[in-house]
């Protein structure tokens, strides 16, 4: 079996080199009211019961045209083929973190959000993230 | 006469009531329109997902029904409720031949609540296999009343 660390360990160099820091926010799923779920939460995301501290974490966003874009939109489903942009994160630059988990991505003020991900983790070693990013 | 707020809390919290009330779909999990809720991830004892059930209300149209001064004129406001029941796929659908006969009594015994109606509850409708679950869905017309 192929060892995939050291494609890992490069992923991680070179979007760390190449990107920039962002947020990514995870919208509150506790509802202001136990007895209504239905009218969801008003809370922000990070404080409150059930709030999520988020995490911030090195991005490298690249062009979504070519191979690549097509790729990512092939990978993220048929029904969300657009897109406006889409970042990389190097799967060691988290660790621990499940990029699954997040709503939204914050880069500099402005609020994306997530659209769709995809993970490459050709064997146990998971790699890099690609997340899909929309207006 | 029905506020748009009352008509949800209506609409959908009766529905959840009953859900919450039946030995079955009690322990099902509920997701609602425009309220974050991950996908169930959990899988049962048989290693298959577990289901789900989401509800949304949608207006559809309605418009002015008397004349009258401001303040005192009746409007109406029709809509769908849609309840979709989310079941693991393969099982010849034994388990949302099961869930969707009480979302569908639980719709047809909904009596106005805060003069909300619901009338012409569907069938099963089969939409098929949405990603890793089979979904069926049941919708029912409703429109209530407000002066403005």
């Amino acid at each position: 079996m192929v060892n995939f660390t050291n494609a890992a360990a490069t992923a991680k160099r070179l979007v760390e080199a190449n990107g920039r820091s962002v947020a990514l926010v995870r919208e509150n799923r506790t509802a202001d009211t136990p007895g209504e779920p239905w009218r969801g939460s008003s809370s922000t995301p990070a404080t409150g019961t059930g709030g999520d501290p988020g995490t911030s974490v090195l991005a490298c966003f690249v062009s979504d045209g070519g191979g690549l874009g097509r790729e990512v939109r092939d990978a993220v489903g048929q029904l969300v083929t657009e897109f406006d942009q889409m970042c990389l994160v190097a799967a060691t630059s988290a660790p621990g973190v499940d990029l699954e988990r997040y709503d939204r991505l914050l880069d500099g003020g402005v609020s994306w959000k997530i659209v769709g991900r995809a993970q490459l983790k050709p064997s146990t070693t998971s790699v890099l993230w690609i997340l899909a990013l929309k207006r | 006469m029905t506020t748009i707020t009352q008509a949800r809390d209506a609409l959908i919290g009766a529905m959840d009531a009953a859900l919450a009330a039946d030995a079955i779909t009690t322990a099902i999990a509920r997701q609602y329109d425009d309220v974050r809720a991950d996908q169930p991830t959990a899988v049962d004892a048989a290693g298959k997902p577990v289901p789900f059930i989401r509800m949304t209300v949608r207006h559809v149209d309605g418009g002015q029904d008397t004349m009258g001064n401001v303040g005192n004129r009746r409007f109406v406001s029709r809509g769908i409720l849609t309840v979709q029941v989310f079941t693991a796929p393969g099982d010849g659908h034994k388990l949302s031949d099961t869930i969707v006969p009480i979302v569908r009594r639980a719709m047809q015994s909904l009596r106005s609540p805060n003069a909300v109606w619901l009338f012409d509850v569907s069938p099963p409708l089969e939409i098929g296999v949405t990603g890793a679950w089979f979904q069926v869905n049941v919708r029912g017309a409703f429109t209530y009343e407000e002066v403005a």
